[in-house]
């Protein structure tokens, strides 16, 4: 279970504080998919953070009863002078995964990245491309009742984009995703529900396509 | 490939003290490795700053002044008084830029930036203990006198010394994450801060009415409480206490504490 309860989220601005969310409350359903749509600034990557912990409400509270994840895919928590494999078992020790625990994870995102000898080079010398398998190979490695996607959804080349695909789908089965898009088609491929997000308000659609209509209607793009 | 089912997850559920241990932890090791793997210049310089500092200082003031105080040798004088100062100094300047350098990790809901500022002090002590341990050691393979006498108080005067750095590197922190420039002035600050704290010469050669104006800064107390834990011939400034920095160090943590309460939000907030 997953509750947003009357929370009041604002940030100071040099203009006086902008509010994202008043007083908002929210339920998400059990075992669907959900997909975050809106404008650009209707507060969807807020919501999220507020979701993952990354940010606090001024007031109200995020009740859950599992796990949530980090953003899936997120690359900015590496060093990049350290090797992947440092990285990796920094996360594992963060997350309390020890000895056997830490080192089946690491061979599973090295095994997931594909990216050979480099897994234990400093991170500097990676392209864009090899952190992003690291990092979605990392956020595969856990269980979580919930994964958070911000954006980002399939990286990389085609084959390592399939394989991604395969694996959230595989972890999907228990577990369910809250995705923030603009691309319509990642929606409809991943969600059973949508949530549109505007001006501080939440709207539940059961229907995917009766959101995206309802969304595209608001903002007249197709 | 077919992912074999690795993922066992954050299930067990885990009370917060073994969550702030195990964050702490893994933020210790990562600096470790940041400072001894990437730059290991700046291990290196960590440990040889205070040595060749020593070593320049011995040889250009130990031929000028011969003795500056009968019956303390030059050397020991200057590293009990350099190697806290720079304890101090490295503790404040290393913790002001950390919550910006640890950015990116509060993304993962476990660390908070105090957790990056602490296991950045904790490394910090470590190193400065290994400094201290290495330096008193050439020294005393030079035929110096360098075992403490008070060893106790010592230890007292470090750890009052360590807890002063934490404070003003959190309230740097703190301050320096809405005006960056703030940085700059305290690390300029430092340059007469360790002229008046008498690391190189005795403050006892001033005139007693310049002094009195001196002992407003609490680093001076510290360092000389150190030398006279080291040496207990060597006495003190009259005036020195323990008290002042104590009181000082509470004052400046609370102020730094009450302001990380306050911009908690904006601090991880802004990525």
């Amino acid at each position: 279970m997953l509750q947003l309860q009357h929370i009041t989220k604002s940030y100071p601005t040099p203009q006086g504080r902008r509010y994202v969310f008043r007083d908002l409350s929210f339920s998400f359903p059990v075992g669907a998919n959900i997909g975050l749509i809106g404008r650009n600034g209707a507060g969807k990557s807020t919501l999220l953070r507020l979701l993952g912990g990354i940010d606090m409400p001024d007031s109200g509270s995020v009740y859950s009863t599992g796990s949530i994840s980090w953003p899936v895919g997120l690359t900015g928590g590496f060093v990049t002078t350290l090797s992947a494999r440092e990285n990796v078992e920094f996360v594992c020790r963060i997350f309390g995964a020890h000895g056997r625990d830490m080192h089946r994870k690491v061979g599973f995102v090295r095994e997931f990245a594909e990216i050979g000898e480099y897994f234990d080079l400093p991170m500097k010398s990676f392209s864009s491309g090899m952190r992003s398998r690291v990092a979605f190979g990392l956020s595969m490695a856990f269980d979580f009742d919930y994964y958070l996607i911000d954006e980002v959804m399939a990286v990389g080349d085609a084959q390592f984009k399939k394989k991604s695909r395969e694996i959230l789908k595989e972890r999907l089965e228990r577990a369910s995703l809250i995705l923030t898009s603009h691309n319509m088609a990642d929606i409809r491929q991943y969600c059973n529900l949508v949530v549109l997000v505007d001006r501080g308000n939440t709207v539940l659609f059961d229907d995917v396509e009766a959101g995206i209509r309802s969304y595209q209607g608001a903002t007249g793009n197709t | 490939m077919q992912s074999p089912h690795v993922a066992s997850g954050p299930a067990r559920n885990r009370s917060a003290w073994e969550i702030q241990r195990a964050v702490l932890f893994a933020l210790v090791l990562r600096e470790m490795k940041q400072r001894v793997g990437g730059q290991w210049i700046g291990a290196v310089w960590t440990v040889f700053e205070p040595l060749a500092h020593t070593m320049v200082m011995v040889t250009i003031l130990g031929f000028v002044r011969g003795t500056l105080i009968p019956g303390i040798e030059y050397p020991v004088f200057l590293v009990t008084g350099l190697i806290p100062y720079f304890f101090f100094q490295h503790l404040t300047m290393r913790l002001m830029d950390g919550i910006e350098a640890n950015r990116g990790v509060y993304a993962y809901r476990q660390v908070k930036p105090i957790d990056a500022l602490l296991s950045r002090a904790i490394v910090e002590t470590l190193m400065n203990l290994l400094v201290y341990t290495l330096t008193l050691g050439i020294l005393a393979w030079l035929g110096f006198h360098v075992i403490p006498a008070l060893p106790l108080e010592l230890i007292g005067v470090h750890i009052l010394i360590g807890l002063f750095g934490l404070s003003t590197g959190l309230l740097a922190a703190v301050v320096a994450h809405d005006r960056p420039r703030v940085k700059s002035f305290i690390r300029i600050s430092f340059m007469p801060l360790y002229f008046i704290t008498g690391v190189i010469f005795p403050i006892h050669l001033l005139p007693r009415e310049y002094i009195d104006w001196l002992l407003w800064n609490p680093m001076l107390h510290l360092v000389e409480l150190s030398r006279h834990s080291f040496m207990p011939q060597y006495r003190p400034l009259d005036g020195v206490n323990l008290l002042y920095p104590l009181g000082c160090t509470l004052l400046v943590l609370a102020i730094g504490l009450a302001q990380y309460r306050i911009k908690r939000l904006r601090l991880i907030a802004s990525s």
